[in-house]
């Protein structure tokens, strides 16, 4: 075993004496590489252009309908407008009890009502 | 040093030249040898020698790990095949025989070597001509084992050949270059 290990390297020594690779060999591959890697380079960029833009505009759309969602999901009801105007008034000052309770009652009243006819009863005062 | 794979990755990734031409130089002495037996002139070896690192070039981001050596042998022969291939010749590096038997029985008988050669007096040259007498089988598997350092198992891969058939060619290559070139390890 040992010795065809040493006869290997011997071959090895032999077959690789004199090998040499030639300045200008060097310089080709080189030059090869520096073209290829431009080229490559160019190719990413036109890539990530073309990737970008669609990325960019995939993501402007969303933002877009996300904010029309959530403004359709968010925003309140007649009713619940007048509930919050109920309990604003429910934390006011103790001297105004009275007024803010017959306000409230009101209120009370017209959360059943159509938006509209409270709007404009509120108008009134 | 920087290890092979870090070379190739820094020239696959980021296009260092730098890096690709250390790994050039660090594998130009055994590929050069693998190529000068794989074909029939020095002239050859060194067209399949751009060729390769031109294959290497391209395909950078081809390579999956493992032995960056044991890559740029099978590149390196399948350039050579492509140059043999381009050049019209008729000898083959294909290997189509999968028992082996053929290839062995090939090894030409030639003249027995006088056993007063020995190695000492056996010559890069001398060398070099006995092992491009080999047949294809045997001469492939000693270049890609002792040059290329492919493991058994990767060199049939690399031929085609079951794992038993790259042992025997071994073993053929290695006992005709013993008696041809004077017997004498």
């Amino acid at each position: 075993m040992n010795e065809d290990i040493e006869f290997n390297a011997f071959l090895k020594s032999r077959l690789e004496e004199g090998t040499g690779m030639a300045p200008s060999s060097l310089a080709e591959i080189e030059r090869a590489a520096v073209r290829e890697a431009a080229a490559r380079s160019a190719e990413h960029r036109v890539r990530v252009r073309r990737w970008g833009g669609a990325f960019l505009l995939a993501a402007s759309l969303a933002a877009a309908a996300g904010f029309f969602v959530m403004q359709a999901a968010t925003a309140p009801t007649p009713e619940e407008t007048v509930a919050d105007a109920i309990e604003l008034l429910s934390v006011t000052d103790e001297t105004e009890l009275e007024e803010t309770d017959s306000v409230a009652e009101m209120l009370l009243a017209w959360q059943d009502a159509p938006y509209e006819n409270a709007v404009s009863d509120i108008s009134i005062y | 040093m920087a290890e092979d794979a870090d070379l190739l990755h820094a020239y696959a990734r980021r296009g260092d030249v730098r890096s690709l031409s250390a790994l050039v130089k660090r594998h130009a002495a055994w590929m050069q040898a693998l190529l000068r037996g794989l074909l029939p002139s020095a002239a050859d070896a060194d067209d399949a020698f751009q060729d390769t690192w031109m294959k290497v070039i391209r395909s950078a981001g081809g390579y999956r790990g493992g032995s960056v050596r044991a890559y740029l042998a099978s590149v390196a022969r399948r350039a050579a095949i492509d140059r043999l291939r381009r050049g019209g010749r008729t000898e083959s590096l294909d290997v189509e025989d999968e028992e082996g038997r053929s290839a062995a029985e090939a090894v030409p008988d030639g003249a027995p070597t006088p056993l007063e050669r020995f190695e000492s007096k056996a010559t890069s040259e001398d060398v070099r001509r006995e092992v491009a007498s080999l047949a294809d089988g045997p001469r492939q598997v000693l270049l890609l084992r002792i040059e290329g350092e492919l493991s058994f198992r990767e060199i049939a891969s690399e031929l085609g050949v079951p794992l038993g058939t790259a042992l025997t060619w071994m073993h053929v290559a290695t006992v005709e270059l013993k008696k041809r070139l004077g017997g004498a390890r």
